[in-house]
């Protein structure tokens, strides 16, 4: 088209009334002489050869547009056949809530056999709208992996059906609606893992104190990463527990650890407990062996059958909390192996006196420490996430086979002197404690720094912390303390299942908008009158200046 | 593409300087407006649940309100671009010049989408007053406008179809319209089916499209049913006019 053609175009419009057509633009450009193919097409079909040839040439391109047409649509139909199996959803929200971890995606990546997630969801739960969505990217991130979703409200028979086939609990609401246990069951083979809904989601109150309001804490990931795992990974990985000198126990009883029991075989461990009494050898095939709170010292013959586990390459726990009685802090019989791995065990309190660091006014119990730079944390580094620790020894590090894990604020301390601690808590440095920042965590690798991968997997490791109660049951449960997700990567780095190194869940607030009435009045009157009345006006001013 | 282009200035040009084109954008906004004001309304006195479960979310695609003028505007702002040529017979003017279909259904569709970017460009007042009284996810709203032009660019295409083969536009606003109605429907059927069958009807369901847009995700099997089902109808449009040069 030249510009000539193009200015009478516009011409027109400017001319013509404001609902004008485009007859002017056609009959000028009908009356101008332009060079485009369009034209050149046109005029040659009509003034091409003669009547006959016009009519079959006609025919022609009555027989091209119908064929055209057809094959368009083919292959539109075969462009949504393939989009419709091979697609990607791109998460563009700010805090990537529906993007895998890094950690899933390697699982994911590492599938060799199919996995199918069941979800017995309605579609009236709002709070599984999320949970939803992940899974969906789950699907969309491997092709091992289908996803089926049964309606217990709609598809009461199929739930049946599923339920007998995989074991899961039903009953019936007053209102005769059929309801599940399991709100999600993860499928690999004859393998198979249950997920509830409390599994899913958590309710979080803790911001109510500080004014920010309740926040609905999406733990699926984490879940569903797990229970894959668990169903296509084959043998449990075992995990020995001591007994015998007053350790935490992970069955029923008042001393027990059964939070981290759950999490632990959720995550495919199987646990055995043993009695270190007399300790001669180890249990046979135990990944690592744990050693939880002992309120008894250990003879150096059973923590030279520890430390003989290590240096074979084995793994090992130590929480040790400071044995205190009235003459002070008694060895818990590890203090002069420990040394021998660069970790030591002085025999002090934990004093943190920084106000931000304490849960109660008192600097020795129930206390935030920070977590260092170390495989174990590096998710909880990333999160600064706090862990709890409730009366703690401190744990130095010397040497190159030690790291810090855990440690306090430049202003914590080790109080040596007992007697003033029990006098009062006081945040004075005494001549004879040990000077801050000081740690409470440390792992040792015996890993040569220059050894093979291979070699390197199988060196000893060991992480001591000088404290057993950030293993309780309270501290794990509590959401805002890294408590839960520093227990589960520690195992997994001393069992070797990295994988397993926690992924964190996805807070989300509840306080959608923060509105009074009036603020409510104020938004309908721009929403419903200034917004279309200022278009209102536009409109009649642009209609005024067309009538003069 | 030159002409295509002057087709589409001129058209928006006469639509601009038109009071129809004010009064199409006066009641969208009060539609919208009643929309948010709904959407708002419900959030200020719950709480929600987290996550997804958020206003403009809600208001891109989680209720009736969002879909209702939808199925009612764009007839009304298809109707016209080649079923009213027809009409008063300039449509064959316009066929026997040297502008190809191609530019003529190419430079109104144009026109069109641009008109249909103009209507939704008020709606940015509600982000802002959002961000007033609420936290706002930029990504989340950018998606949720990319959502919104891709199908809006799907239902136009169908608008321009049935423009072109009405003979007046009331006849083509009606076909349209029941159209847009049956395709939404066959989307709602996704709520009543299960297994393959549902994710079939969730494949077309402008719904599911709007509900992932609006929740931050951006799915390439929206995009490319949205593109390629709007490419058709262009094609087909275009097929229409070339249809009618050669049988006039």
């Amino acid at each position: 088209m030249s510009e000539r053609e193009e200015e009478e175009l516009e011409s027109g419009a400017e001319s013509s009334s404001g609902e004008a057509s485009s007859s002017g633009e056609a009959q000028g450009l009908a009356r101008s002489h332009g060079a485009t193919e369009d034209a050149e097409e046109k005029k040659g079909s009509k003034s091409e050869g003669s009547e006959d040839e016009g009519e079959r040439l006609r025919a022609e391109r009555k027989l091209y547009t119908i064929v055209g047409s057809l094959l368009f649509t083919l292959i539109v139909l075969m462009l949504n056949y393939l989009s419709f199996r091979h697609f990607e959803r791109y998460d563009w929200t700010r805090d990537t809530r529906f993007t895998l971890s890094e950690r899933s995606t390697e699982v994911l990546e590492g599938l060799d056999r199919d996995v199918q997630l069941v979800l017995f969801f309605s579609s009236g739960e709002p709070e599984l709208e999320d949970v939803l969505e992940l899974v969906q990217q789950y699907e969309s991130a491997s092709d091992r992996i289908t996803v089926r979703q049964v309606d217990p409200l709609r598809q009461p028979a199929e739930v049946q059906q599923l339920a007998q086939r995989y074991d899961v609990d039903l009953a019936q609401t007053r209102d005769g609606q059929t309801v599940t246990d399991a709100a999600a069951i993860v499928i690999a083979g004859d393998r198979r893992w249950k997920i509830t809904r409390d599994d899913l989601t958590e309710l979080d109150l803790s911001g109510m104190e500080t004014g920010a309001g309740p926040s609905i804490s999406n733990e699926a990931e984490s879940t569903f990463t797990s229970a894959i795992l668990r169903v296509v990974s084959g043998e449990e990985t075992k995990l020995c527990v001591a007994s015998g000198h007053g350790e935490w126990g992970v069955g029923e009883g008042e001393r027990n650890l059964i939070a981290l029991r759950d999490e632990l075989e959720r995550e495919n461990f199987a646990i055995e407990t043993f009695d270190a009494t007399g300790l001669r050898r180890l249990p046979e095939a135990c990944a690592a062996v744990l050693v939880l709170g002992p309120l008894r010292p250990w003879a150096e013959d059973e923590v030279k059958v520890i430390t003989d586990f290590v240096d074979e390459g084995g793994r090992v726990l130590l929480a040790l909390d400071p044995l205190v009685d009235r003459r002070g802090v008694t060895p818990t019989g590890f203090e002069r192996a420990l040394g021998g791995y660069g970790v030591l065990l002085d025999g002090a309190i934990f004093f943190e006196p920084a106000p931000e660091r304490m849960l109660q006014p008192d600097p020795t119990s129930m206390v935030l420490v920070e977590s260092r730079p170390h495989p174990i944390t590096e998710t909880i580094v990333a999160m600064q996430a706090p862990t709890l620790v409730d009366l703690a020894q401190t744990v130095r590090v010397e040497g190159a086979r030690a790291t810090t894990l855990l440690d306090g604020s430049p202003a914590s301390f080790g109080k040596v002197d007992l007697a003033a601690l029990m006098a009062g808590p006081s945040g004075e440095l005494a001549p004879d404690d040990l000077p801050g920042p000081i740690g409470v965590g440390a792992a040792v690798d015996l890993a040569d720094p220059d050894a093979m991968a291979d070699e390197a997997e199988a060196a000893g490791r060991m992480v001591v912390v000088g404290d057993s109660g950030w293993l309780a049951n309270e501290s794990l449960g509590r959401p805002d303390v890294a408590n839960l997700m520093l227990a589960m990567s520690t195992v997994g780095w001393l069992a070797e299942r990295e994988e397993l190194v926690a992924i964190p869940s996805r807070e989300s607030s509840m306080q959608a908008l923060a509105l009074t009435e009036d603020d409510m009045g104020g938004i309908w009157i721009r929403v419903m009158l200034l917004l279309p009345g200022a278009f209102l006006l536009l409109g009649f001013a642009v209609w005024w200046s067309r009538r003069e | 593409m030159r002409a295509g282009w002057a087709i589409c200035k001129r058209e928006l040009r006469s639509f601009f300087v038109s009071p129809v084109a004010y009064a199409l954008l006066v009641a969208w906004l009060l539609c919208c407006g009643g929309n948010y004001g709904f959407v708002a309304n419900i959030y200020s006195s719950q709480p929600a649940t987290g996550g997804s479960d958020n206003p403009l979310t809600m208001f891109f695609g989680g209720t009736l309100l969002f879909f209702l003028p939808l199925l009612v505007f764009i007839p009304i702002m298809t109707m016209r671009l080649l079923a009213q040529e027809r009409a008063e017979g300039t449509l064959e003017a316009l066929l026997t010049s040297p502008v190809s279909e191609r530019a003529v259904v190419l430079g109104k569709y144009g026109a069109a989408l641009i008109f249909w970017a103009a209507l939704w460009a008020p709606t940015l007042i509600y982000v802002w007053i959002t961000s007033r009284f609420g936290d706002v996810d930029l990504g989340v709203v950018a998606a949720s406008y990319v959502g919104v032009l891709a199908v809006g660019g799907f239902y136009l295409a169908i608008g321009v179809l049935m423009s072109a083969l009405a003979p007046n536009q009331v006849v083509a606003a009606t076909m349209t319209f029941l159209l847009l109605v049956l395709l939404f429907g066959i989307g709602i059927f996704q709520f009543m089916a299960f297994d393959l069958t549902r994710d079939v009807f969730s494949y077309v369901s402008i719904w599911t499209h709007m509900q992932d847009f609006a929740k931050g995700v951006v799915d390439t099997r929206a995009l490319v049913f949205d593109a390629t089902a709007a490419a058709l109808m262009i094609f087909l449009a275009i097929r229409t006019l070339e249809w009618r040069r050669l049988t006039s």
